[in-house]
């Protein structure tokens, strides 16, 4: 399976989902004036690595996000992105989120306990100092 | 126009209060524009989450702006204005743009009910629509409103003012605290 790589622009994150390290990475503000567009293929492309029998139920695989700032389309689009983390994990894969976050961002903190109990997916907060 | 004149722009522009103030248009791709300029204008401010804040409500309301603004058809005005001022303790961001009549009352309705709820509420009603909304073909998720109340923690100022039977001038003021 081919590998997600996306690199860094004023508006979006940089993306690198790599199949044979099973690390995927999301780095950096997401205000991109067509969201949807930006966020559908991370979302297939998260379905398909887990779905397409690329990983077995025990191997980790590890999603961190690194992201403090998103505009209101990004932030829609985040439920349809944890909803498909949801399912993975109902389903009973090793997929870990974590989410970085710094000590002084509270608004963030709020908005992560906000996709937590919105979609049910298991997403770490990850406290680094500044 | 004589020197005298074009120096008390100056000395408006110039003053320490001014963040920014910008006439024209806003098309595509300026929010990354207007985003890098606040940014470095608010390199001053040591309350990062209020930094934040500001930032969020600028780029919603810009991206808001290039989903809905409409050309002037009438008149030479530019058709979007920006002015982003600081005051003691807070911000205050305003923005205007030309809107199609047919869409006042709604936007109108929007603002009023999002400026009906208290704090909780607010939350609440973000997290159904953030549940609950779907993406509209141009690309917005019916949140900006919602999210510019919440990060401002004040009620939204707006004026429509109609300009003639096809648009009207919406304006949306917000302080930031």
């Amino acid at each position: 399976m081919e590998d997600l790589i996306l690199s860094k622009s004023n508006l979006t994150p940089f993306v690198s989902f790599n199949s044979q390290t099973k690390i995927l990475e999301l780095e950096g503000g997401c205000i991109p004036e067509n969201a949807h567009a930006f966020f559908v293929p991370i979302i297939r492309w998260i379905g398909d690595f887990f779905g397409n029998n690329m990983v077995s139920k025990e191997e980790l695989v590890q999603l961190t996000i690194t992201c403090d700032y998103y505009n209101s389309s990004s932030a829609k689009m985040l439920v349809y992105l944890f909803d498909k983390v949801a399912e993975i994990q109902k389903d009973g894969f090793n997929f870990k989120v974590n989410w970085i976050y710094k000590i002084d961002d509270p608004d963030l903190l709020d908005s992560i306990e906000d996709y937590v109990s919105i979609t049910n997916a298991v997403i770490e907060v990850k406290l680094i100092e500044d | 126009m004589d020197a005298e004149t074009v120096n008390d722009y100056h000395q408006q522009l110039t003053a320490p209060n001014v963040l920014l103030v910008y006439g024209g248009k806003i098309g595509k791709g300026i929010a990354s524009d207007v985003l890098s300029i606040i940014t470095n204008k608010l390199e001053m401010e040591t309350n990062t989450a209020l930094k934040k804040r500001v930032l969020h409500v600028v780029v919603e309301c810009v991206q808001n702006i290039e989903r809905h603004c409409i050309e002037p058809k009438t008149d030479a005005r530019n058709n979007a204005s920006i002015v982003i001022l600081k005051t003691d303790s807070d911000y205050v961001v305003s923005f205007c743009n030309r809107i199609d009549n047919s869409n006042v009352t709604g936007l109108k309705d929007k603002i009023e009910k999002v400026n009906s709820f208290n704090k909780e509420e607010l939350v609440d009603f973000y997290k159904f629509c953030l549940r609950n909304n779907t993406m509209s073909e141009k690309g917005g998720a019916g949140l900006g409103l919602i999210e510019i109340s919440r990060k401002s923690g004040n009620k939204i100022d707006y004026i429509f003012e109609e300009v003639d039977r096809d648009n009207s001038n919406f304006s949306l003021t917000v302080k930031i605290s």
